[in-house]
């Protein structure tokens, strides 16, 4: 859990003193307001992606349609519902842009011809189905899962 | 304009979006997007789009676009618009842009491209999707920036040509840059109408070349970002054998700077434009003229929650640096063999705007928003024939609605 928050707020400095000061902070933040933390989320690619881990900058291009290709395929860019909160959650906390960005990332990508867009799932499972079974698929879940098919992406330089 | 060419826009978009919906759920490699949006307007004393001081609906624009990608690093993509706007914008649907997308590098620092057909150029930070409603800042773009009738509009919304991009990922930011050149070419009618202000001109007005430049900064993740483009436009006019007109040439070289700073609630963006004219020939016995234009806004958006923002905006361009309030250049245009006299409020426009936004879904955009407007430098001539007769009232009012969709 600890490293868990390095990661989400490790953008906001390398001060280990203030971490940790921001860290407990959440720390009492999250055991008065229970319900206003949303699981943290990670990021899961088709296995046809081979690496294990990317810089944050590169997953923000993922999400913002601009980094297209990945070892070789094309990608295809899954996402939850704009108003959904793991994709607010996923959007502010694991790539650091608000929701409102990366729409805006989007309409600007459809509509000058730079990318198909992403492709607007209803659920996480089918979040997950979708992923599994397209080459080249990216999106994001809020526990991570064991599946043939599938498997995380660790943000460089956030984990142990 | 006929009944036919009205029904063929609606036509497209409508077979797009019965098109659409099963094509985005099958995740097929063709893929359809579109937009529709239709305004309102209604205003005191001057017309903005149609007779809008009787209200007007004169403000649609309709767009669909297909993308597909036969190979990784390869697609093509295009997408036609029909735009109405006014007197000028009659809605014919035009090719918005057609091009191949070849990116010939991918890396974890970075790729980069070029695309060869009809392109959008990045000018500031709308010009690319400045005829898609959901993308824009308001109703109406920041005409100082995003200006309509300088007979560059052409260039404005795409070119046939080349253009290059390329993006490099550093610690905490990233740094894009944008390349375009245009091919000559002649431009439309309407941009023809609005840069020599007459419909009757026989000859051809033509784009003889074209270069723009973006350099965009972006520093966490979108929180500051800054961009300046250089663009630089030359257009020639080419008099047909019998012509009241002569040849003239009438190069633009404009500057755009441009901030934006995003919080979660709230976002501050300005952009500021120094434009140089210069006009020579056209009109026998006239001499050569230059002037430098220069315009900027800024704006501040509220975001309220559950889809609601509310913005204020203030947006201000002078026709010429050295006459700001006009005066000189109406003086001038109102000597004995002028044909167009015009009041000295055709030569500034400030304005300030007030609007909101309900984005009920992430389809689904309803906006609202009044202009309190001193000038009509930036007012199309084409809904207003009475500026070319020293006409218009300098202090104005406009109010704007705009449903639009997307898909």
């Amino acid at each position: 859990m600890r490293e868990d928050f390095y990661r989400r707020f490790g953008k906001w400095g390398t001060s280990g003193r203030r971490l940790a000061t921001l860290v407990c902070l959440l720390w009492v933040g999250m055991a008065l307001f229970p319900g206003a933390v949303v699981g943290a989320q990670v990021v899961v690619v088709n296995d046809s992606i081979t690496r294990n881990a990317l810089p944050v900058a590169t997953v923000r291009a993922i999400f913002s349609l601009r980094v297209q290709v990945l070892d070789g395929h094309k990608l295809t860019v899954f996402v939850l519902d704009p108003r959904d909160p793991v994709h607010t959650g996923f959007s502010k906390d694991v790539l650091g842009v608000f929701p409102y960005q990366l729409e805006a990332a989007w309409n600007r990508s459809i509509f000058s011809g730079a990318s198909r867009g992403p492709v607007i799932v209803n659920s996480e499972a089918e979040m997950h189905r979708r992923v599994a079974n397209t080459v080249g698929g990216v999106g994001y879940l809020s526990q991570p899962v064991a599946h043939e098919s599938i498997r995380i992406l660790n943000i460089e330089g956030s984990h142990p | 304009m006929t009944g036919r060419r009205k029904v063929v826009p609606w036509f497209i978009v409508f077979v797009a979006m019965v098109c659409s919906w099963p094509l985005q759920a099958a995740d097929r490699p063709l893929n359809i997007h579109g937009f529709v949006s239709q305004g309102y307007l209604s205003s005191t004393d001057n017309n903005y789009y149609g007779d809008s001081t009787q209200g007007s609906f004169d403000l649609t624009e309709l767009g669909v676009n297909v993308f597909h990608a036969p190979m990784p690093s390869l697609s093509l993509a295009a997408q036609v618009v029909s735009r109405r706007a006014g007197a000028l914008y009659d809605g014919d649907p035009r090719v918005d842009y057609a091009f191949l997308d070849y990116r010939l590098l991918s890396s974890l620092d970075g790729y980069g491209g070029f695309r060869l057909g009809r392109v959008k150029i990045p000018i500031g930070f709308h010009n690319e999707t400045r005829d898609v409603a959901a993308t824009r800042p308001g109703i109406l773009l920041p005409q100082s920036i995003y200006v309509e009738g300088l007979g560059i509009r052409d260039f404005y919304i795409g070119v046939d040509g080349l253009a290059a991009y390329g993006e490099w990922f550093l610690a905490r930011s990233t740094l894009q840059l944008d390349v375009g050149l245009a091919v000559p070419t002649t431009l439309q009618d309407e941009t023809q109408a609005a840069f020599l202000r007459t419909v009757s001109a026989p000859g051809d007005l033509r784009l003889t070349s074209g270069q723009n430049l973006r350099l965009l900064y972006e520093q966490d993740g979108g929180r500051l970002r800054l961009a300046a483009t250089y663009s630089r436009v030359r257009t020639e006019y080419r008099p047909a054998a019998q012509d009241f007109l002569l040849r003239g040439l009438a190069p633009v070289d404009a500057l755009v700077l441009s901030a934006e700073w995003n919080w979660e609630d709230f976002s501050l963006m300005a952009e500021a434009v120094h434009r140089r004219i210069r006009r020579s020939g056209f009109i026998p016995s006239v001499p050569d003229a230059g002037r430098y234009e220069q315009g900027y806004y800024i704006q501040g958006t509220y975001r309220l929650g559950n889809g609601w923002e509310a913005f204020l905006r203030y947006d201000t361009h002078w026709n010429d640096r050295t006459d700001r309030a006009g005066h000189r250049q109406s003086m001038e245009s109102l000597a004995p063999e002028s044909l167009a006299p015009q009041a000295p409020h055709r030569f500034y426009q400030h304005q300030w705007t007030l609007g909101t936004g309900w984005r009920i879904t992430p389809q689904w955009l309803l906006r609202a928003e009044w202009h309190h407007v001193h000038g009509t430098a930036l007012t199309p001539l084409a809904d207003n024939p009475v500026f070319d007769e020293a006409g218009g009232k300098a202090r104005w009012d406009l109010f704007a609605l705009q449903a639009s969709f997307t898909f």
